[in-house]
């Protein structure tokens, strides 16, 4: 229908002089948006399992594009099992595991992948790790050779801890300079607090990791219940299994670690939570808010709704902030979850004199969706299920994308039709559900904004929001931080106080 | 290399002889180990076609390149190149609204991006789609002026300086490749200002200079255009002389050139800077550009040097001597030059001067007796690899096509662009090693030292 209106409108704007002169079919009419081409089916890629005899499952998306083979021993155990004190621990022992192993050392273990033209690499994050292989195809059973050594006899040798305990020293020092590093770190602490992702690593707690702690972690969580193998490329299971069964067959089955679970910090009240950083060009923005698990209803009526209001680049947060004001580069806002409850998060980074309206446009763009002031249209929710419908195929042009979605559903316990029923979930949702929701659990629930700017600039009128503003340092320390001052006429000692 | 004209003198006129030009033009996959199957063609109107059909998934992605970007702009208009790219996505004449609509609604993925020698325009799209593409893709080519307005031109810097903002201005070490690479190319040179431009040259933008610009780099003579994936060959065709044909071909546009960049001493720079965590070290030198005769020896060097934990910067900055946290070598190939560049951060206690003094020693060891043959062999072996990893979308081989199209002057070279480095042997990367002489720029950054860093650290 749109496209008629169109037609009707532009045919007389279209200007004389760029009319085809070749001879084109009459039907041709480039003034309206073309109707598509016949669909053709899309197949989601196959995934076949297999399993060893330890148990360990062999997950494999075949593709003979290439003659390469990209595999990943995926492990559901991460940083979340740190002992108190030891955060980073784990990930300390994945990343150590490719840093030397049976009788080769670091450089010799390099040496022997790089003949192959394989790379090897391993680490983790606070929900789990991971050992990765890519290999040319002819090179799969050297190459996994090398790859089961790092698994079953890894060194964990002091002089490369020692190098790399260093390294991680400074990258702290490194996080704590940039800006949106410092956003996204906080914005977990005030999240979680100091648990989890909370949880911010620091110079004693790195300094306090030994290989010793490491070798203790590894024989207990580095078992093959806590892991599941996948694979992609140019090999099929009848290849692939005896070659993983020679060699990581005998690996011990050991027991599954747990994670437990965690919840998010109570907010009882919009709050901001301030970082200074002067002289900052810019301001960035990290905000969230709880809402409904994946399994839980009302999650997808609420990606939906978040599709229209900050999903895309033509949703309306965006549309505000860059489009329309010119505040920022982009914008937008996405649901999130892990071991932790689902959340609803948006960030952005706004030009350091445009922070207190960009904060206000802001509210105002929530408010208005909660108030049926401007409450989500027809029209947007379903350009947003349209892209998320008709982006799904383009998702799976690596096999990788179809692998990390599969460990997510094993990882977190995600329904079986996770995948398959995908289309089918994004299309049960009616409008008035979407727009209801986004409206229910997000536009009307309080929630956190971490900013991080240059306080001086943007202080004053920040305080004039009637927020409660807590200040932080970059380790996510409470400070006091009086509100600037500024030209004489515009101060208000009433809004001034915290 | 840059000719606009007769890179393609025997292409055929498009659309009539369809199944001709198909059995000419195609390449076949068996002749040669590594390949992208494609048919090339040109418009009446100049405008460069190329198709590579690959049915595996119902998808097909459209790339388009203009041969302009930021080496092109005139004294004062630093970053135009970019501030126009951004303005064509803020319609057309036929679809009056934002480009992103449309196509987010079809679940495309879409972007544009400039650099100092391009600007390119893509979208992944379902192969049902090709012709909102394509009808897009020509309406901005050949009906963009009417919609562009003042109002447009304004906000899209503001965006524009918000992204200056956040990719240079906030990380720590922002602004050290722009500074780096002013120092590398003289004034003058098309390459000494950044792609992003300065604020105050954005500022000055103007109508006049959309006009003007569209006019002399847009005109379909000027630019290719790639369509890779699950669609029929002469129904694509038809499609692409329908939307494209019309377009009136443009002037042929002058072509930027520059002089080879010989720095006849070292230049050193100093820098202490608020805001940056380590002591770091940049070492510049110009080199060939992108496929020029030791181009590929240069890529060599740096494998040999940073290409893993055994490689010889690497062993002796990071794990022998320990001075450095990370040490990284690589050769940013462009089309009028290159640079060669050595990037390390000094480990705690240690300084820049330090780094390049060892650097200096492990370069002198290349140049004096080469790499071994092992190393070399390794090294080969690892980029090769490399080539089949960068190929698995067709968002990859759409650029590649239209890369090597540009700068080679034929879409067909994947397999001369590897044979390149088969060919390499060790001599070569000893000459390679030794021409990374005093003649180049070395950039220190050292954090300066406040009360509050101070604190934070101890």
């Amino acid at each position: 229908m749109r496209s008629i209106s169109l037609v009707l409108l532009l045919a007389a704007c279209a200007p004389k002089s760029v009319e085809p002169e070749v001879s084109v079919e009459p039907a041709f009419d480039r003034t309206s948006q073309p109707a598509p081409l016949e669909r053709s089916e899309f197949a989601l890629p196959v995934a076949v399992t297999g399993q060893l005899s330890n148990g360990l499952n062999v997950t494999l998306v075949e593709d003979h594009s290439m003659p390469m083979v990209e595999l990943s021993l995926a492990f559901q155990v991460g940083g979340w099992s740190d002992p108190e004190g030891q955060y980073t621990l784990a990930n300390s022992a994945f990343d150590m595991l490719t840093e030397g192993a049976g009788e080769l050392d670091a450089a010799a273990l390099s040496t022997e992948l790089r003949r192959l033209a394989s790379r090897l690499s391993s680490g983790g994050g606070d929900d789990g790790g991971s050992i990765s292989l890519t290999t040319l195809s002819r090179n799969l059973g050297p190459s996994l050779d090398l790859m089961a050594l790092t698994l079953l006899d890894p060194t964990f040798s002091e002089s490369e801890w020692e190098i790399k305990q260093r390294s991680a020293l400074q990258n702290l020092a490194a996080v704590r300079s940039d800006a949106t590093k410092v956003a996204r770190r906080i914005a977990a602490n005030v999240m979680f607090g100091d648990v989890y992702s909370g949880r911010l690593s620091t110079e004693e707690q790195i300094s306090s990791i030994s290989v010793e702690d490491m070798r203790s972690w590894w024989a207990v969580n580095g078992v093959a219940a806590n892991a599941n193998l996948y694979v992609s490329g140019d090999v099929t299971l009848d290849e692939l299994l005896p070659m993983l069964e020679e060699r990581f067959g005998g690996w011990e089955a050991g027991e599954e670690s747990v994670a437990p679970e965690y919840t998010l910090s109570d907010l009882s009240e919009t709050q901001i939570h301030f970082v200074d950083m002067p002289g900052a060009a810019q301001s960035v923005f990290r905000l969230w808010s709880s809402m409904p698990n994946p399994s839980a209803d009302g999650y997808e009526s609420v990606r939906l709704g978040n599709q229209a209001f900050g999903g895309m680049f033509t949703a309306r947060l965006n549309m505000n902030l860059r489009e329309d004001k010119g505040y920022t580069y982009g914008a937008n806002s996405w649901v999130n979850w892990d071991h932790g409850p689902a959340r609803w998060e948006l960030g952005t980074s706004i030009r350091t004199d445009a922070t207190v309206a960009a904060m206000n446009e802001i509210l105002a763009e929530l408010a208005a969706v909660v108030a049926d002031e401007r409450p989500l249209t027809d029209n947007e929710i379903e350009r947003g299920r349209s892209n998320i419908i008709q982006g799904f195929p383009g998702r799976f042009e690596r096999a990788s994308y179809m692998l990390g979605q599969l460990s997510s559903m094993w990882r977190y316990d995600l329904p079986e039709d996770w995948v398959d029923g995908y289309i089918a979930r994004a299309e049960s949702v009616t409008s008035d559900q979407a727009r209801d929701a986004f409206s229910t659990h997000i536009a009307s629930q309080p929630f956190s904004a971490i900013i991080v700017g240059d306080w001086a600039t943007v202080g004053e009128g920040l305080s004039e929001l009637g927020l409660s503003i807590h200040h932080l340092d970059v380790d996510g320390n409470t400070v006091e931080r009086a509100v600037p001052e500024s030209a004489p006429e515009e101060v208000d000692e009433a809004l001034s106080e915290e | 290399m840059w000719q606009k004209t007769n890179w393609h003198g025997a292409f055929m006129k498009a659309f009539s002889i369809v199944a001709l030009a198909a059995s000419l033009f195609s390449v076949s996959a068996q002749a040669q180990d590594l390949s992208i199957e494609h048919t090339q063609y040109q418009l009446d109107n100049g405008l460069t076609v190329i198709l590579a059909e690959d049915h595996d998934l119902p998808l097909v992605q459209v790339n388009v390149w203009y041969h302009v970007g930021s080496k092109d702009e005139p004294q004062g208009r630093s970053g135009f190149a970019h501030l126009f790219e951004h303005l064509m996505f803020q319609g057309s004449e036929n679809q009056p609204g934002e480009y992103f609509e449309p196509l987010q609604e079809v679940g495309a993925r879409v972007n544009g991006t400039t650099n100092s020698d391009r600007t390119n325009y893509f979208e992944g799209l379902g192969r049902e789609q090709l012709p909102l593409a394509l009808w897009l893709e020509s309406d901005r080519m050949g009906w963009l002026l009417g919609v562009i307005d003042q109002g447009k031109i304004d906000n899209q810097r503001e965006v524009v300086r918000n992204e200056r903002r956040q990719r240079y201005e906030i990380p720590p070490y922002g602004e050290v490749w722009p500074d780096l690479m002013a120092e590398v190319f003289p004034e003058g040179h098309p390459y000494h200002h950044p792609t992003i431009g300065s604020h105050e040259d954005l500022e000055a933008a103007s109508l006049e200079d959309v006009h003007e610009w569209f006019g002399t780099w847009y005109g379909p003579n000027n630019a290719s255009l790639v369509v890779v994936g699950d669609f029929d060959e002469a129904e694509a065709r038809e499609l692409i002389e329908n939307y494209f044909g019309p377009i009136p071909r443009g002037p042929e546009p002058e072509v930027t050139t520059a002089d080879p960049v010989v720095h006849e001493s070292e230049t050193v720079v100093r820098r202490v800077e608020e805001g940056v965590p380590y002591d770091k070290v940049w070492i510049a030198w110009p080199t060939p550009a992108l496929f020029a005769d030791g181009d590929a020896e240069l890529d060599i060097v740096s494998d040999v040097l940073t290409g893993g934990r055994s490689s010889r910067l690497t062993s002796a900055l990071v794990y022998d001597q320990q001075i450095a946290k990370s040490v990284e070598v690589y050769q940013y190939s462009r089309y009028l030059a290159g640079v060669y560049m050595v990037e390390a951060t000094a480990a705690e206690g240690h300084t820049t001067d330090e780094l390049v003094a060892a650097i200096d020693e492990v370069l002198a060891g290349l140049a004096e007796s080469g790499p071994t043959e092992d190393e070399l062999a390794i090294a080969v072996a690892n980029v090769e690899a490399g080539f089949y990893g960068g190929m698995n979308t067709l968002a990859a081989k759409a650029d590649r096509l239209n890369t090597y199209l540009f700068t080679a002057g034929t879409p067909d070279y994947l397999q001369e662009d590897l044979n390149r480095y088969l060919a390499v042997t060790q001599e070569g990367v000893q000459a390679a090693a030794a021409s990374l002489n005093e003649g180049r720029v070395v950039f220190h950054v050292t954090p300066e030292v406040t009360e509050t860093n101070t604190e934070e650290t101890e």
